[in-house]
């Protein structure tokens, strides 16, 4: 619920509650005093009928004044109740106050009932209501109003700045530019959140650097130590010990200079525009892809399908895609059993990539996160599905991932 | 043949030095700017590496100076940055070919043969060792006057060899050489060795010598006198 209506509730139910007790109040107040001012003329009339029927006048004015001739006097003190008579000109009962005494007037005894009306006091409640009821609704009206222009004048800039919270990001390099608020608060708020991310993108920035350059100085090292053991295996009396434990340690540089340049792309992979686009035909690198692992797969004895028939065409970096195309199709062979299948079909602008293989056992929400790797016994840095990724997320691809029992499946749908 | 090579790192251009000057090569190393460009001024070359990165300026200022004093001498950019700029400019700016470090020294070796033999292309562009014959232009192989049949990639895995003649190539070279930077993740590499197998028994049903050795698990050597 936005702040505006939950507050907005707020003094709306209070109201309502307010508004019933204050009616309530006034209500019985004015109601008391009414009907203690009616008792009092009742009590007036009374005396003054009472006179009148000393002096031998005795005024019957039905329903308001009504002298019944009685045997005794059944009780010495007046009564005053409330009751209703039944009006024939109104045709319906109507409410009425009595005051009922007993007279003796030389030995004759007489019941006197003076009564009055009540119909005021019931105006009186109808009154209140609709005083009330108006009130109440001017008050809704007018709080739907200032809920309005509030939301206008105060919050406007507050969803603005929300918004760019949500799209922010520290690989914008730049801190957030907020819009000013009326409202104090806010503005304290848009100060802190503007110093924590200048703060946040000065630390990625330097964050960033740092991983740069510890990848460039890496990989400055890896080409010396690269180059000593290519050197070393060139000795003509080397033993099949050495050359093994070199090999191995080649092996594993290797690799290190694998996962160091694959780190060294995911880290450039933040923007679009340090990469140069052009008009690229997928089929035509699917093909040229596939053909060069075509007697990779061979030796696993995979069965590669192709079913390129899409002449879609595409605006991104050529190297990129082909990476993209290069890392799946590699996973397809290498993730893949043997005697197994591969088949790749471009239709439309989707590509799908669907492989025969072990049993994934990992969560398919992380499958393409880094170093989610299915298997040990592979040489990948376990980065190469991270950077297929972190390339279609970079030109908007949707990429997908479906498995079953035997089946992987990888779906992207070019834009 | 006489090679420059720019490089701020001196162990590793040392490296480069003894791989290729075993053909016969000369080279004059430099690790900045400032020598290279008194080295350009003072001699010729046939080839130049030049890394981009250097302590005292770039290299390829270097490339531009060299195209201006020395334009038939071939150019091969090293750099260390994964950069597309870097091999743009370097390219436009007259640069034959462009590497990434770490690289293998045979990849380097193979790659500065091929920009000297396109430098010195004199109308016939065949290379001889006793009884083979290459024919760059055709992508050709004869045995004594006998044309073999020869796929892509074990004609390209056979001019690799050439290239590095009388050295081991590990397997990890080969397949980056041939299938591209990404393909050293199979983690069986038996791949190689179905190639090379075909490659060996084509050429010794020809009646060539069987140069090509294996050494131990570690690579091959193409083995010639």
């Amino acid at each position: 619920m936005k702040l505006i209506n939950k507050i907005s509730r707020y003094y709306f139910i209070n109201s309502v509650v307010l508004f019933i007790i204050a009616f309530a109040g006034i209500y019985f107040t004015l109601n008391w005093i009414i009907t203690d001012e009616i008792d009092e003329q009742l009590k007036i009339k009374n005396e003054e009928i009472k006179k009148r029927i000393y002096r031998g006048e005795l005024v019957n004015d039905p329903p308001f004044v009504e002298i019944i001739k009685f045997d005794k006097i059944i009780k010495s003190t007046s009564e005053i109740t409330d009751t209703s008579i039944y009006i024939s000109s109104e045709n319906e009962q109507e409410p009425f106050r009595q005051i009922i005494s007993f007279v003796n007037k030389d030995g004759n005894y007489y019941k006197l009932i003076v009564r009055t009306s009540l119909i005021e006091k019931e105006d009186l409640f109808y009154t209140l209501l609709i005083i009330f009821s108006i009130t109440l609704a001017s008050l809704i009206i007018i709080l739907f109003f200032i809920n309005r222009k509030t939301t206008k004048d105060i919050f406007t800039p507050f969803y603005d700045n929300l918004n760019q919270l949500k799209n922010y990001s520290v690989k914008a390099e730049t801190s957030l530019q907020l819009t000013d608020s009326k409202i104090d608060e806010f503005n304290e708020l848009n100060l802190a959140l503007s110093s924590l991310s200048a703060k946040a993108v000065k630390e990625y920035k330097a964050l960033k650097e740092f991983s740069e350059d510890l990848s460039h100085e890496l990989q400055t090292l890896v080409a010396i130590i690269k180059s000593k053991f290519e050197l070393l295996l060139q000795k003509v009396d080397l033993d099949e010990e050495s050359a093994n434990s070199i090999q191995s340690a080649y092996h594993n540089l290797n690799k290190l200079d694998k996962l160091n340049r694959s780190l060294i792309l995911l880290a450039k992979l933040e923007s679009k525009d340090l990469f140069e686009s052009e008009s690229i035909q997928l089929k035509e690198i699917i093909n040229k892809v596939v053909d060069n692992y075509r007697d990779i797969a061979e030796t696993k004895k995979l069965k590669i399908v192709t079913d390129v028939n899409s002449d879609i065409t595409i605006k991104c970096n050529a190297a990129l895609i082909e990476t993209v195309i290069n890392n799946l199709i590699s996973n397809s062979i290498k993730h893949n059993i043997e005697n197994g299948n591969i088949d790749i079909k471009l239709s439309g602008n989707t590509l799908e990539i669907q492989n025969t293989g072990e049993s994934f056992t990992g969560n398919t929400e992380e499958f393409f996160d880094r170093f989610s790797k299915a298997s040990k016994k592979s040489d990948s840095t376990g980065l190469g599905l991270a950077i297929v990724k972190k390339i279609c997320d970079l030109y908007g691809y949707k990429i997908e991932y479906l498995y079953d029992p035997e089946n992987h499946k990888i779906i992207i749908y070019f834009k | 043949m006489k090679i420059l090579i720019i490089e701020d790192q001196k162990e590793l251009a040392d490296s480069i030095e003894t791989f290729i000057s075993q053909d016969g090569y000369v080279c004059d190393i430099t690790n900045n700017f400032s020598e290279a460009k008194e080295n350009i001024n003072l001699n010729d070359y046939d080839c130049a590496i030049v890394d981009i990165m250097l302590p005292d300026g770039s290299g390829l200022d270097a490339i531009e100076l060299l195209k201006k004093i020395q334009p038939k001498c071939g150019v091969i950019v090293v750099s260390a940055k994964n950069s597309l700029d870097d091999k743009i400019t370097g390219l436009n700016l007259g640069a034959d070919d462009y590497i990434t470090k770490p690289f293998h020294l045979s990849e380097l070796n193979a790659r500065i043969k091929s920009v000297i033999r396109r430098r010195n292309f004199d109308g016939n562009n065949l290379i001889t060792i006793n009884e083979l014959t290459i024919d760059m232009d055709t992508r050709e192989v004869k045995v004594s006057e006998r044309t073999i049949d020869l796929t892509r990639k074990e004609f390209d895995i056979l001019l690799f060899f050439i290239s590095n003649k009388k050295r081991v190539i590990t397997k990890e070279a080969i397949i980056e050489h041939i299938w591209g930077d990404d393909s050293n993740t199979f983690g069986n590499l038996d791949f190689v060795y179905t190639h090379i197998k075909n490659l060996r028994k084509k050429l010794s049903e020809a009646g060539a010598k069987d140069y090509i050795n294996s050494v131990y698990g570690v690579g091959y050597k193409f083995s010639v006198e």
